[in-house]
């Protein structure tokens, strides 16, 4: 596909026709004569533009008057020097077809002159896209409503716009032979610790031979550290503002086109566990949502197996009236307790997927009709123990405190887990498991850093915005594990 | 097979084994057990019997969904006898229809025709038992437990909230001997130069007090007196009325009232009190002196009287009130007040290790070892003072 393209129109106008417009019908062709007829100095040409993804208005009522002048002003010896007289910076010359097609199918217009070598793209391309809007799965209170869109350009334009300097450094990355997606690295030049920066760039120039690339997930996978976990190492987001701050902080943000969910790297435990509200509000009270957000994924993680490892085999860790209580909720249930806890575990999470399948509206009287009336049936049914359906609402709610979705689905996993351990060998099975979480937690790295730092590694001038969350006006240093270049962010830097 | 698989299935044939053929075994269905609460045992002409109450958990109906806390939990009150109180356990085993645990078994009361003889025989399988924890409250008696068994108590809608039960959740005030684990039973027992106090439970002691239901007297227990141990034998019951002294001068307690009635009219409250014992060895022997330093609120005060004047008088009375509980003690050949322990530490280093009995004959207390009680109180709160008019 690789070849010159001709001086001849007719040459460029087959080519074309057998390589793109005979299958193609979303292209479209175009004709129109350049200069006066009177005086005999004129040339022909033919465009094609992507129907849909090209800004035709555009080109015609801007574009074309430009070129009509500015050919009047030649002649020219070559599209070269045409293009360099023509008052257009979006417009450019392409002198391989290879190029041409790419800039086509990325909706740009192609103009070919008659009698010239190469053929003339213009940028004016308008391609379906939403405009900015609060994330459904971010949402925030205080903060900004614009989240990211489908559109690379858009989205590093609505982070730039928070970080307007030369430091805040933007590379673009073509992945997928196919795909063409354009991947977007964003990082603070005088911030982000460089060998940080150099490991995502190999990282991301390491990847070939692949046909196409149109999910974060998959740049994900190709970007970690450890192939085998179920735990994110790396951040998502969907906010430009939530883009800027880690940017800020020494981090790096992979943007990557027609997808509006931005990837952050390195990504700690800690930091999955915060959300955007937390920098919005006063300190103490953010400090207490991390605090239940922690108790949420220690609950949704743990309860129903604590349930089960307590009724079956350590009673004597029940105070006597809650023992006597559960004894009688549970009375005439024909389940075992851990296969009980088995079912509405399972039965849980298939109201979770089936509230997710179902349009917005529906979801959401499968959640009511799952929780409430199925619920309360099966208990009034005696399938299930009130005790029982205590938990796992309270799990299911705990569930829900995640703020990273990837994360609450890595404790659904785990939770099974933990229940068939609990099962097994009690409380002792629990243990096992939180010490082989932690094991593995401590082994997964993200970029070099360790997902569970600043605890491990320690590191206690992170601890500031952990755990807990100081005052910002406090937070003078960025995080020292991150190892960033600068590490000061308020102050005069200390030697 | 590849090696990869090879090795996976080696790890599935080695881990399914062990998952699926350990642990689970011993759980339990909830509603299959029956929880064994109290147990009582005494001891005659070397038969032990053996009372123990056993929960019952009510049946919740459709209609009162309810947690059932606050109602009443029948219990059963079952009696066994064997040849030692393990062969009575094991006798009671067979006989109940669910699976009995003793996880939540909290009381242990001995009689005291057991203490007198076997009672280490009891203490000694209970704490090897896995499931029975050492926090489980200890009272000796000397009522008949068929009849302690049988008793109403008043106020219990529910026999779990008795105050034998959870001493610490039913605060109780005044001249009430404090419950004591059984841990804490077995260290004082262990212990050379002190005595443990074991609470004995009686019922209906109190003449002056009432309680009536529906205009029927009902029994009521209460935590008369303690029993007395020296050198791991049980050796008595400590006369009521040398039972004040405990309190200021070892246990302490929560609101003790005390009243004075001559010559002057009043009434305080003293809290724990603080207690420095000090000794000196002379002659081979340990003479030993108390310091007591607490705090006294005024509750009651009939005439306008100096309160230096009262604060003496009280200083007074629980100086002889210690000295008192002393001597019973003496002769019960026990130290009651532990005075032995401090002087035991203390004077450890003079004695070489194998000169152990020697070191613990000169602990040893006579009639005349405590030299002197003093006692310093200062008047923490005296309430609003209102003066009546004339």
């Amino acid at each position: 596909m690789s070849s010159p393209i001709s001086k001849s129109l007719k040459a460029s106008q087959d080519w074309l026709q057998e390589h793109v417009l005979s299958h193609c019908q979303d292209v479209k062709p175009f004709s129109f004569l350049l200069g006066d007829d009177a005086d005999e100095h004129f040339v022909r040409v033919w465009g094609v533009y992507l129907d849909g993804s090209t800004d035709v208005e555009r080109v015609t009522q801007t574009f074309m008057p430009l070129l009509q002048e500015t050919f009047r002003r030649g002649p020219y010896n070559s599209l070269h020097e045409f293009r360099d007289h023509l008052r257009a910076p979006d417009a450019s010359v392409a002198t391989e077809w290879n190029g041409a097609v790419e800039a086509l199918f990325g909706g740009q217009a192609l103009l070919f002159l008659d009698g010239y070598e190469g053929v003339l793209t213009v940028d004016k391309t308008k391609k379906p896209e939403r405009t900015p809007e609060d994330p459904p799965i971010e949402t925030s209170i205080r903060g900004p409503r614009d989240g990211l869109v489908e559109n690379i350009v858009d989205n590093v334009a609505l982070i730039r716009k928070r970080l307007p300097t030369p430091d805040l450094c933007c590379e673009y990355f073509s992945i997928g032979r196919r795909s063409h997606t354009r991947i977007a690295l964003l990082y603070m030049r005088d911030v982000a610790r460089p060998s940080l920066v150099d490991a995502v760039r190999s990282r991301l120039s390491a990847i070939a031979d692949l046909d196409e690339l149109t999910e974060s997930a998959h740049l994900e996978e190709l970007l970690e550290d450890r192939a085998l976990t179920l735990f994110p190492t790396f951040d998502s987001t969907q906010r430009a503002d939530k883009s800027a701050a880690v940017l800020s902080e020494g981090r790096i943000v992979l943007v990557t086109d027609n997808l509006p969910t931005a990837l952050i790297a390195p990504a700690t435990l800690l930091q999955l566990l915060q959300s955007v509200d937390d920098y919005q509000d006063r300190f103490p009270f953010a400090t207490m949502t991390r605090v239940l957000r922690w108790v949420g994924l220690l609950i949704s993680l743990i309860l129903p197996s604590i349930y089960v490892a307590s009724t079956e085999y350590h009673q004597d860790t029940l105070p006597i009236f809650l023992l006597l209580s559960l004894v009688s909720a549970h009375r005439g249930v024909p389940f075992p307790t851990p296969i009980e806890a088995f079912v509405m575990l399972i039965i849980f999470e298939l109201f979770r997927e089936a509230g997710l399948r179902l349009p917005r509206a529906a979801g959401q009287t499968v959640g009511i009709i799952g929780t409430v009336v199925v619920g309360d049936a099966a208990v009034r049914a005696g399938l299930a123990s009130t005790g029982m359906l205590v938990v796992m609402g309270i799990t299911a709610v705990s569930t829900f405190t995640i703020p990273n979705f990837t994360l609450s689905n890595a404790v659904s996993i785990l939770r099974f887990l933990f229940l068939i351990m609990a099962t097994l060998f009690g409380d002792i099975g629990i243990v096992l498991c939180i010490v082989l979480l932690v094991a593995h937690w401590a082994g997964l790295r993200s970029f070099g850093v360790s997902y569970l730092s600043p605890y491990s590694p320690f590191e206690w001038s992170d601890w500031k915005d952990t755990f807990i969350r100081i005052k910002w006006t406090r937070m003078n240093i960025r995080p020292r594990s991150l190892r960033s270049a600068d590490h000061v962010r308020r102050g005069a830097p200390k030697k | 097979m590849t090696v990869s698989v090879r090795k996976t299935w080696r790890w599935i044939v080695a881990l399914l084994p062990t998952l699926l053929t350990t642990g689970c075994w011993d759980s339990a269905g909830l509603d299959n057990i029956a929880y064994i609460h109290e147990v009582a045992v005494s001891y005659r002409k070397g038969v032990y019997t053996m009372y123990a109450t056993i929960l019952n958990v009510p049946v919740v109906t459709e209609t009162s969904e309810k947690a059932m806390s606050e109602k009443a939990a029948p219990v059963y009150v079952v009696r066994a006898r064997g040849n030692s109180w393990i062969e009575a356990v094991n006798n009671l085993f067979p006989t109940s229809p669910k699976r009995l645990m003793w996880s939540q078994f909290t009381t242990l009361i001995l009689h005291e025709s057991l203490l007198k003889t076997h009672y280490l025989d009891v203490v000694d399988p209970l704490l090897r038992y896995r499931e029975i924890r050492p926090t489980v409250w200890v009272y000796g008696t000397r009522v008949p437990l068929a009849k302690l068994f049988q008793t109403k108590m008043p106020l219990e809608s529910n026999p779990l909230y008795t105050y034998i039960n959870n001493p610490n959740e039913v605060r109780v005030f005044g001249r009430v001997f404090p419950s004591v684990r059984i841990h804490t039973f077995l260290r004082e027992l262990n212990e050379p130069g002190i005595s443990p106090l074991l609470p004995e439970l009686s019922m209906n002691t109190p003449k002056r007090v009432t309680w009536y239901k529906e205009h029927e007297k009902m029994s009521f227990m209460t935590v008369s007196s303690v029993g007395v141990f020296s050198n791991r034998r049980f050796v008595g019951w400590m006369p009521r009325n040398a039972l004040m002294g405990l309190m200021w001068a070892r246990t302490g307690g929560l609101r003790i009232p005390l009243y004075i009635r001559r010559p002057l009219i009043a009434t305080v409250y003293l809290h724990y009190n603080k207690v420095k014992i000090s000794s000196v060895q002379r002659h081979g022997r340990t003479f030993f002196t108390i310091r007591i330093r607490g705090k006294a609120d005024l509750a009651e005060q009939s005439q306008e009287i100096q309160v230096q004047q009262l604060t003496e008088q009280i200083q007074t009375r629980m100086a002889g009130d210690v000295m008192k509980t002393f001597r019973a003690g003496v002769a019960l050949h026990s130290d009651v007040l532990g005075l032995g322990q401090q002087a035991y530490r203390r004077y450890g280093f003079l004695w070489p290790f194998h000169t152990k009995t020697e070191a613990l004959r000169s602990i040893r207390l006579h009639p005349d070892s405590l030299q002197a009680v003093s006692v310093t109180l200062i008047r923490a709160h005296s309430g609003m003072r209102f003066v009546m008019p004339p």
